[in-house]
């Protein structure tokens, strides 16, 4: 074959390759992204139950046991979730939103070190939970779980 | 106190619409800065007054009774197609609608603000357990969206007040203040100052087991 047809060939075929390789990101992007707003949501839903049970009349602490047991599994995952190719940039190329700030990457050591905060409080409130049924003696830990989520959301999270 | 004038608005109807109004301003100030507690205390405290209102419009001075200032939209056309001056004590037949519309529009956001929750499920108001997480993250959104019709409410009466001020020289802010204007005419008849207190140990009551989320236990 000549020169010619075959550069052009040669060249469809990348663009072809790189114009696919983009959409298949795009699609983990927005996979990606999904999954972390509704592991977020699952840890909300979480947190408020083991704080409404401390604020009932007669906490049930078997529901705390388990809720607690249940954020501390998420807790562990929350730096998982943040891959790169996740941020505002791949997120508005995939044509999905994402409060997530640049910063989580920019500045990683930081955004780890707040993600572990939020591990180790957890894990801590989740062993209390387990060891005693005492609920309203959780309230110290659950607060203290509560600041490592604003601690984090301060710094990274786009503020609405 | 000036000659020529009778007593409009008693003191439990002026109290409450002053401080209304800067609460207003300071819930929003103190949602904006992240002071939740002292957001939540600022709700609670409009929430009695709006109980305390409400319950002043069925027993209060004549004046504060929605009987005497809440009219039927024929009166309100009426109103507006003479132009004239109301002349009379108390709100004039669109003034009262505006109540109606403004009182109506805090209950709401105090109502969805009593069952919003923060993103981080830390920040909630007290009947928030009643609900889902995602229900109360929906009301929260909500709650954040509807103050600007509270606010344009708000701004719409204080545009309105002015004109009253400047364009038919009718001071209304005066009015609401010292609570005397220049009528003709009887003086309504105010309500003893022991039926306030009754009223407002009553909305005080309600607004705390309220706040209390719905529970006895102090």
């Amino acid at each position: 074959m000549r020169p010619a047809p075959l550069v052009l060939m040669m060249l469809t075929g990348l663009t072809l390759v790189g114009a696919g390789a983009g959409a298949a990101a795009a699609v983990d992007a927005a996979r990606d992204i999904t999954a972390r707003q509704a592991g977020m949501k699952a840890i909300g839903r979480s947190f408020k139950a083991i704080n409404d049970q401390s604020r009932a009349g007669t906490p049930d602490a078997a529901v705390v046991r388990a809720e607690a047991a249940q954020l501390a599994t998420l807790a562990a995952r929350v730096p998982g979730w943040f891959p790169r190719g996740t941020g505002p940039g791949d997120a508005a190329k995939a044509k999905v939103k994402t409060a997530a700030k640049a910063e989580i990457w920019s500045q990683s050591d930081d955004f780890r070190a707040k993600a572990s905060a939020l591990s180790a409080a957890s894990a801590t409130l989740a062993a209390a939970a387990k060891g005693s049924g005492d609920v309203a003696a959780l309230q110290p830990q659950i607060r203290a779980v509560g600041g490592t989520c604003k601690a984090c959301h301060t710094s990274y999270k786009v503020q609405s | 106190m000036r000659a020529d004038t009778i007593r409009v608005w008693d003191l439990p109807v002026r109290v409450t619409h002053w401080t209304i109004a800067v609460l207003i301003v300071f819930s929003y100030w103190s949602a904006e800065n992240h002071q939740l507690d002292w957001h939540r205390l600022s709700g609670y405290t409009i929430l009695g007054l709006l109980l305390f209102r409400l319950i002043w419009g069925l027993i209060g001075s004549d004046t504060a009774r929605f009987a005497s200032f809440v009219r039927g939209p024929g009166a309100v056309r009426a109103y507006l197609k003479s132009g004239a001056r109301w002349g009379k004590a108390g709100h004039n037949p669109l003034g009262g609608w505006s109540v109606l519309a403004m009182l109506g529009a805090l209950a709401l956001q105090i109502g969805m603000g009593l069952f919003a929750i923060d993103e981080d499920g830390l920040e909630s108001g007290p009947l928030s357990h009643l609900i889902s997480f995602d229900q109360a993250r929906a009301l929260a959104s909500w709650h954040h969206d509807f103050f600007w019709v509270v606010a344009g409410l708000a701004g719409l009466h204080v545009v309105a007040v002015l004109w009253y001020l400047l364009a038919r020289r009718d001071n209304l802010i005066r009015a609401m203040w010292s609570g005397r204007a220049a009528l003709p005419g009887e003086a309504p008849r105010m309500a003893p100052i022991g039926r306030a207190l009754v009223a407002v140990l009553i909305a005080a009551g309600v607004a705390w087991f309220v706040a209390n989320g719905l529970r006895l236990n102090v």
